[in-house]
């Protein structure tokens, strides 16, 4: 018997080791294709690396860029079709999911590659500040793509170590985040295996996350001599909308950051509920064109006294 | 908790380490509570349903055994059969009576009821003794290798071997756990490899028929056959092995049913315990065969109509029943035609023989997965309209994937020939397996594993969408 479950330890030893074999293959080309189809993993292969390795690469190129404007998808969708006619304003708005600790590390690879750069602006709806790490969809936005580009250990301990603790530190390493990028089946595992709560359920309006970085980033900016704009995205006119604004402004007070930041909450612009979609936070493509979106933003410069001399026009 | 689930493997460790290392007399309570725990898995409604069938039917059969008079025992034999069986077919009969009728769930129910009422019989039968002890009869109710999905036991294989490993005349060895791990892993490879890739597919063919072209819908609608074999067998195979583990024998419950010859031999290979149980309490009580040709014809008929009820609460499960008991009918008729041709045609006539049987169960087996009368029968004629529509790699599953189960299915089909071939000599597969140097069993049960494995990832997490920013 003794003899039977050592073979059979050996046997577990080997078939794991196997199947760790198949893991690694499964980033190899052409085999990460059809094990994905045959583990029916292949929704996952679309890679979010990309995306933000875009935005990394792009904050880290040095030019003569002395502003940066960074937020979530709203400010996005306003901003956006204005990035290449900017020259001053280097526009890298990605989306909420990405959380306010990878925004610190976008601001922080431009303001390390850019050292005269005068002015951080960051253009979100109160939605941004309740994201949190933890969840799967927070690896795949704040935490792998920095990996890969190894800047995660910009972020200050406290933060380091709610990562370490949420997601392993063998996962928060460039190794690690390349392979779950080439893979399939391992980003599907690995995804699953961490919790996969709505980063929007987990800590309230304002998350500690959050908190700590809008407060590093504001530090940050002090260090390098930059100002740190914080502005509010345009908002739908709806009593849910005004909630949120006011429930973001008192745990701002609870915090000890209204003053810090009061600005952003001068700086909300209303809209028409019918000019949003059925979110109720981002503008309906059917009613918003470029020209919307140039009169969407010299509004918020003109509420807000700022973004001088942004291009909301390619002619 | 099913076999297939990710926490399965630690339970059944747990089981079976507990199994082992307690004193022999107190395996009986530690199957229980492993049996206990494991339908409370699926809601504690199945585990009192599980707790009041056990306690009635073992009341029963205890008041069937003390009972001096004919009336008495037979009150207390129908009173238990009405508790178990009884209770199953009510409820399955209940929504083709009142449509709509909620019942609370019993899970395992269609398995440990038979086995409950197949205790009963045999107890007034004076086939086997009536236990004395609860808790060894409430180990047989809820022995968790095959509570869940069968096969359906019998007191008379099961009390013997019960009171072997209590006793410790029976102990753990290692042939046995290695017969019974392999035979797991058997069945784990046909659940999670053939049948879900095939049911997958399947599954897009039966909802999407309308669009399918008629090639299409016809290897749909045989392939189910092969997709519901792989995956009943698959978990007949894990209760087999898992028993096998605890020290218990139980017997085949599928003995490859696509080789058979004629509908008749079909039923002995698919499901033998369903087939047995209908056979010994019901077919053979009515009469069976010793009462001419049209009381045979018509128990046939009432034995499948029993089977189909058994199997789904609709009417095309009924009509799928109707059309076995018509198809064993026919076979009785033309048996004298038959009877001449037996033997003739060689190795090619054999084979046509189990292709046509294949076709039978197959077509037939239309009306089992469809959601209705009409469905089945809208499906039976795509199938023959030679219409263009959906072809095969238009439903979501990718080509990569329709290979590997190709590949899979050819894997099984040369190990089903060998597995017939030994059989014949009076051995296995098994068996044959074990003649095999020990480094080619090795590297054969390292693929094997290595492919559960790989295909249970297909069993992990749900939509890739909740993982990607998509609210813009």
């Amino acid at each position: 018997m003794k003899q039977f479950l050592w073979r059979l330890a050996a046997f577990a030893l080997a078939a794991a080791v196997l199947f760790a074999g198949v893991l690694g293959l499964s980033a190899v080309k052409p085999f990460s294709g059809i094990l994905a189809k045959l583990t029916a993993s292949t929704g996952y292969d679309a890679s979010v690396a990309e995306e933000m390795g875009a935005h990394i690469d792009s904050v880290r190129t040095p030019d003569g860029a002395d502003a940066l404007i960074l937020g979530d998808s709203v400010c996005n969708q306003i901003l956006d079709p204005f990035r290449l006619c900017n020259d001053q304003y280097r526009i890298e708005a990605s989306n909420r999911a990405v959380t306010l600790a990878g925004q610190y590390l976008l601001a922080k690879a431009f303001l390390d590659a850019h050292p005269d750069a005068t002015d951080v602006y960051l253009i979100v709806t109160p939605d941004s500040f309740a994201a949190c790490l933890g969840s799967g969809i927070a690896y795949q936005y704040a935490v792998a793509p920095f990996a890969r580009a190894g800047l995660l250990d910009g972020l200050e301990s406290e933060t380091l170590a709610e990562l370490r603790a949420d997601y392993g530190a063998p996962f928060l390493t460039g190794t690690f985040a390349r392979w779950a990028d080439a893979s399939p089946l391992v980003k599907k595992l690995y995804l699953n295996g961490v919790e996969a709560d709505d980063p929007l359920q987990n800590e309230g309006v304002l998350s500690d996350v959050a908190r700590r970085n809008l407060e590093n980033l504001a530090q940050l900016c002090r260090d390098r001599g930059a100002a740190l704009h914080l502005l509010a995205a345009p908002e739908a006119d709806t009593p849910d909308r005004r909630n949120a604004v006011a429930q973001l402004e008192q745990s701002m007070r609870e915090a000890g950051l209204y003053e810090e930041f009061s600005s952003y909450f001068t700086s909300v612009t209303w809209y028409d509920p019918a000019l949003f979609q059925e979110d109720g936070t981002h503008f309906d493509y059917s009613v918003a064109d470029m020209e919307f979106f140039a009169e969407v933003v010299t509004n918020l410069a003109r509420t807000s006294g700022l973004l001088d001399g942004i291009v909301l026009s390619y002619e | 908790m099913t076999y297939y689930s990710l926490v399965f493997p630690l339970f059944f460790a747990a089981a079976v380490l507990l199994f082992w290392v307690v004193p022999p007399r107190a395996r009986g309570v530690v199957l229980l509570a492993a049996g206990i725990w494991y339908m409370a898995s699926w809601g504690m409604a199945s585990l009192a349903v599980l707790a009041a069938v056990t306690v009635l039917t073992w009341v029963c059969g205890r008041g069937v055994a003390a009972s001096h008079t004919t009336a008495y025992r037979r009150a207390f034999l129908i009173l238990g059969l009405a508790a178990s069986a009884g209770y199953l077919f009510a409820r399955k009969a209940a929504p083709l009576v009142h449509p709509g009728a909620v019942l609370v769930t019993a899970t395992g129910l269609a398995f440990y009821g038979l086995q409950a009422a197949s205790y009963l019989a045999d107890v007034y039968l004076g086939r086997c003794p009536a236990e004395n002890s609860l808790l060894r009869y409430a180990v047989y109710t809820s022995f968790f290798p095959r509570v869940l999905s069968g096969p359906i036991g019998r007191a008379g294989e099961f009390f013997p071997q019960l009171e072997e490993l209590c006793s410790g005349r029976r102990r753990c060895d290692a042939a046995r756990l290695r017969r019974g791990l392999v035979t797991m892993l058997g069945g784990w490879a046909e659940k999670l490899v053939l049948a879900d890739l095939l049911s997958d597919w399947v599954t897009q063919v039966y909802d999407r028929w309308a669009e399918c072209s008629s090639p299409v819908v016809l290897a749909g609608g045989l392939l189910f056959s092969f997709s519901l074999y792989f995956d009943f067998a698959g978990y007949s195979h894990l209760a087999l092995g898992a028993a096998r583990v605890l020290g218990f024998d139980l017997p085949a419950n599928f003995r490859r049913p696509f080789f058979a010859q004629s509908m008749g031999e079909f039923w002995q290979r698919w499901h033998i315990s369903l087939s047995g149980w209908l056979r010994d309490y019901i077919y053979i009580p009515l009469g069976g065969g010793r009462r001419g040709l049209p009381r045979r014809m018509l128990n046939l008929l009432v034995v499948f109509l029993i089977s189909g009820l058994w199997h789904g609460s609709a009417w095309n499960f009924l009509f799928w029943g109707l059309l076995h008991a018509l198809l064993q009918i026919a076979g009785l008729l033309t048996r004298p035609l038959r009877r001449p041709l037996a033997g003739r045609g060689g190795a090619s006539m054999v084979w046509v023989r189990r292709v046509f049987v294949t076709l039978c169960f197959g077509f037939a087996l239309v009306f089992f997965n469809a959601d209705s009368l009409a469905h089945g029968l809208g499906m039976l004629e795509r199938m023959f309209a030679g219409q263009a529509g959906l072809g095969p790699l238009d439903l979501g599953v990718s080509g990569t994937e329709l290979a590997f189960a190709a590949a899979a299915l050819a894997v099984v089909f040369v190990l089903d020939c060998i597995a017939e071939r030994a059989e014949a000599r009076g051995s296995g597969l098994y068996e044959t397996f074990l003649t095999l140097p020990g480094a080619v069993r090795a590297a054969a049960l390292l693929v094997l594993a290595v492919t559960v494995l790989l295909f249970a990832c297909r069993l992990v997490g749900g939509d890739a969408a909740s993982f990607y920013y998509a609210q813009f």
